[in-house]
């Protein structure tokens, strides 16, 4: 009976870190399509070119469980008028912080 | 040989034939469910990331992308969701059509001067379109399409359950002379 104790819970424990990668999976794509939606945000002027943090609103919700924080880091670049601008998005997925950040360059107008 | 010696020599005895078969069966038992919670783990997890990434789905939308990024100005922009086609000008005077027909996702290019349009299918089973600019130069695309669903959320492991909806949104800032910023 210990064996098989032991049996199921080693079963129980694979079973869990398979679905903890599949949930780290979908939350990745969610993670990546919101620093995208603030990237392009910002580059068509839906959003100021500064620092700070975003609010996507109801439309970009993620598609799995997750409650993600999105924030744009601006940074200036040697050539005047060109900045590095950040996106990063975070998220906590079974009890562990996800991060997934982009980075490009843009001309203030 | 006395009594006293035969009750030792049964208790030396080690194990009997019926210990050892009910040791073979909890043995079997285990590996059968170990086996199978195992295979079953696999193939969720392989099907979580095809649905993660589903390659069809992941094309359309970089067509998308590629489409409206690349695109000079947008033909009758509004800042309300609209079902209506979305029609694009091309850098080179092209038009581009993005529009649901009939449950499909279907794509027309017309060549500058109003030549052959070139007629395309991205999506089936799509079952909502909806596309808007909150700003000049900046379009937010919405569709929804027919997926299955999470394979954890089929409990009984049967093939052929329902479809689910999932619905993909986009924000693309155009590049191609109508942006602000690139």
């Amino acid at each position: 009976m210990a064996v098989f104790g032991f049996a199921i819970l080693a079963a129980a424990g694979f079973l869990d870190a398979q679905m903890s990668a599949a949930r780290r999976l979908e939350a990745r794509a969610d993670l990546l399509r919101a620093a995208e939606v603030a990237l392009e945000s910002v580059r068509g002027g839906v959003l100021p070119l500064e620092s700070a943090a975003v609010d996507l609103g109801d439309e970009f919700r993620p598609l799995s469980a997750i409650r993600v924080a999105t924030s744009v880091e601006v940074r200036p670049c040697e050539l005047e008028g060109l900045y590095e601008v950040e996106a990063v998005a975070r998220a906590v997925v079974r009890s562990q912080g996800m991060e997934v950040s982009i980075t490009t360059r843009m001309w203030r107008p | 040989m006395t009594a006293r010696h035969v009750s030792v020599r049964r208790h030396q005895g080690g194990t009997t034939l019926v210990e050892l078969l009910v040791v073979l069966a909890l043995l079997s038992l285990m590996v059968l469910v170990a086996a199978d919670l195992i295979v079953h783990s696999i193939k969720l997890l392989g099907a979580v990331g095809r649905a993660a990434r589903n390659p069809l789905v992941v094309q359309v939308n970089e067509r998308l992308r590629r489409d409206v990024q690349g695109a000079a100005w947008l033909l009758g922009g509004e800042e309300i969701w609209s079902e209506q086609p979305l029609v694009l000008r091309g850098q080179e005077g092209g038009r581009l059509r993005l529009a649901l027909v009939n449950d499909e996702l279907v794509r027309t290019s017309e060549a500058a001067g109003g030549g052959a349009a070139a007629e395309q299918v991205l999506l089936r089973g799509v079952t909502a379109w909806w596309w808007r600019s909150p700003s000049p130069g900046v379009v937010d695309i919405s569709y929804t399409h027919l997926a299955a669903p999470p394979p954890e959320s089929n409990a009984s492991r049967e093939p052929g359950f329902e479809l689910e909806r999932r619905t993909e949104t986009l924000r693309l800032a155009i590049r191609g002379g109508g942006g602000w910023r690139w």
